[in-house]
């Protein structure tokens, strides 16, 4: 189990106070019932079988805790990785009385515990030393999820008090995705910036060969080329593209999340495909010099994510893609999105949109941008095992409700919809707009490739 | 189920069944008492938060009271002491089942210390049954008046018990 290089967070301090338990209560009625109505009707071995009782009611309220214990717990660190490990710890500094701790966990979804049980169970040693009780949760996907909440008791003796929360709650714990490895050997189409890596069409310091031209007034004399001046007795200069940096503005489609997330190592839904998708893609870019934006479509609560460049901004894009959650498929949502599609996209900019081309909207809008001459590349995010000839119904269930109760019907709905998907993505390469399958490094290089081409080629386009 | 908290609970309801045996060797016991208290001792041992194990302890008392003579020989006498601390061992295990997460399994040194405490309170409960034996056995004649003191004494016993055992205002904080 990995565990994250972060700092790691400072526990959370947590108040409640001492109780009588219910297990005090009875000991106390039962014990002293018994030795009453064993007094009154004269039967001594009421009297006798009640003793115990009241002497155990007792034994807790002569040695019934008098402080309250400095109790801190919470998540050692809250950025997590997926597939990294942190503790969910609970520190306490146990005063005169304060003898057992026990601590439970509920469970969280896409996280592993360890032990499995999530719980925990200690009690003092005798030593002024804090008892210290954790339990290990392996973050399986991203998102940002609460760990727990979690159940803390501190008990007296022989249980008769009792000190705990109502429940522990921590700040809830984000999980960045894991990025796929990605690379792309074909630069961005047509960079349209300042200073970067990527071949650009203008005349400027670069790296790449243009041309050779004759000497003009303030050309570098490293620059001369020395055989074509001496051949025709005039200074020649060689002539090199500029290298610029490009934008890229990542769209991914949060409008359904269709497939089985089983996390780490297991099956990818269509939005884990997404998100870690366009996290490689961010990561590559980000790390090349290139400005990298990012929209989320249909997400709520989640603006837009402004082009920048640098380390700092991966971050700030993991941790946008961490927060996304898909759309619930209401009203408010087809207009949220609708809104979220008016978006600025700067000339020069390379667009992938990452969808698993369900929603039409979303598809439509590649379209739009392909024809105002904006580099388009659409990857296409949808599970390979929901495009199989046999669909599991399990599997369906994502796509449609009760699916699993008329499994031939929903399998033939489904392909229904894969026939028109095909036919709404055969237009939209028609169109301009390609559309590849989520393969990882090198997905991007033929797309590339060949919009650099149709970039260089004359072309009319709506404005 | 962590094994040792298995283990609780099985003493528990060993303790609850030896219990309601008892009686029917001190020449008691009713048939469809001893059931009912069997179902309880299942609920008890399920449930040992529950309301049930004190309704488990007062209906065995009850139990052994309404259907066993009150004892004038030794060995019923002694029969009288194991249903003590057959009690006492069905009280003190469900306060143990509770006191940690069922699933995690309880230190050891948790369990000798309770186990430690639960003897001594069995022993102190010897000296009180040798006196209610002995009080039987030479058939001293009670007097009203101390009855009135000792009912007086256990009121002021329980009130004081209850009184410490409220929660003190000072010590419950903001919760969190």
């Amino acid at each position: 189990m990995s565990l994250p290089a972060a700092p790691t967070e400072e526990l959370v301090p947590v108040r409640a106070s001492w109780r009588p338990t219910p297990a005090h209560t009875r000991a106390t009625l039962a014990g002293l019932g018994l030795v009453v109505l064993g007094v009154l009707v004269r039967r001594p071995e009421l009297l006798v079988l009640g003793t115990p009782l009241l002497l155990v009611a007792l034994w807790g309220v002569v040695t019934r805790p008098t402080a309250d214990p400095g109790v801190a717990a919470g998540p050692r660190h809250l950025t997590l990785r997926e597939g990294q490990a942190t503790r969910w710890v609970a520190e306490v500094r146990v005063t005169a009385g304060a003898e057992d701790v026990g601590l439970a966990l509920m469970p969280t979804p896409y996280t592993e515990y360890d032990p499995g049980i999530r719980a925990a169970a200690g009690t003092v040693d005798g030593r002024d030393e804090p008892v210290t009780l954790a339990v290990a949760c392996r973050s399986m996907r991203w998102g940002r999820r609460q760990l727990g909440p979690a159940v803390l008791s501190v008990s007296g003796p022989l249980g008769a008090y009792r000190w705990a929360p109502d429940v522990v709650t921590s700040a809830p714990v984000t999980t960045v995705p894991l990025p796929d490895h990605f690379d792309a050997r074909v630069p961005v189409p047509r960079p349209d910036g300042l200073v970067g890596q990527n071949r650009s069409h203008h005349p400027g310091d670069g790296g790449e060969f243009a041309d050779i031209r004759p000497f003009r007034f303030g050309d570098r004399l490293r620059r001369v080329h020395w055989p074509v001046s001496v051949r025709t007795g005039e200074l020649h200069v060689t002539a090199t593209h500029a290298d610029q940096d490009s934008e890229v503005l990542l769209l991914v489609d949060a409008m359904h999340d269709i497939g089985t997330s089983q996390g780490v190592g297991g099956r990818s839904s269509s939005l884990d495909n997404a998100v870690r998708a366009a996290g490689a893609i961010a990561e590559h870019y980000l790390r090349s010099g290139d400005r990298v934006g990012l929209h989320v479509l249909g997400a709520r609560d989640l603006a837009p994510l402004p082009s920048a460049a640098g380390r700092n901004h991966l971050r700030r894009v993991l941790d946008t893609l961490a927060r996304t959650r898909s759309a619930d498929g209401t009203v408010a949502d087809e207009k949220r999105l609708r809104t979220q599609l008016r978006h600025r996209v700067p000339t020069g900019a390379l667009v992938v949109v990452l969808t698993p081309a369900i929603s039409r909207d979303v598809l439509g809008h590649a379209l739009a941008l392909a024809r105002r001459g904006i580099s388009v590349v659409t990857i296409d995010t949808l599970p390979p095992e929901l495009v199989a000839e046999h669909v599991e119904p399990a599997l369906l269930e994502t796509v449609m409700p009760k699916a699993t109760d008329t499994p031939h019907a929903s399998d033939l709905a489904w392909r229904l919809r894969l026939l028109e998907r095909s036919h709404e993505m055969r237009k939209a390469r028609e169109t301009g707009v390609p559309i590849v399958p989520w393969a990882g490094p090198g997905t991007l290089d033929i797309v590339l490739r060949d919009l650099g081409r149709r970039s260089r080629a004359a072309r009319v386009v709506s404005r | 189920m962590a094994p040792s908290h298995v283990g609780l609970r099985a003493v528990m309801a060993l303790a609850a069944l030896g219990l309601t045996l008892l009686p029917f060797t001190a020449s008691g016991g009713m048939v469809p008492f001893a059931a009912v208290l069997v179902v309880l001792t299942v609920v008890a041992v399920a449930r040992p938060e529950s309301i049930a194990v004190l309704v488990l302890l007062v209906g065995q008392a009850v139990h052994w009271t309404t259907t066993a003579p009150v004892p004038d020989r030794l060995p019923q006498w002694l029969t009288v002491l194991g249903g003590a601390w057959l009690a006492l061992l069905v009280h003190v295990t469900a306060s143990a089942a509770v006191t940690w997460p069922a699933k995690a399994p309880i230190p050891r040194r948790a369990l000798l210390r309770w186990a430690a405490r639960a003897a001594i309170v069995g022993l102190a409960v010897v000296p009180v049954w040798a006196v209610a034996a002995l009080t039987r056995e030479q058939s001293l004649r009670g007097e009203v008046s101390m009855t009135y003191v000792a009912l007086a004494a256990l009121s002021s016993l329980g009130g004081a018990v209850f009184l410490l055992a409220r929660p003190s205002p000072a010590s419950s904080g903001p919760r969190r």
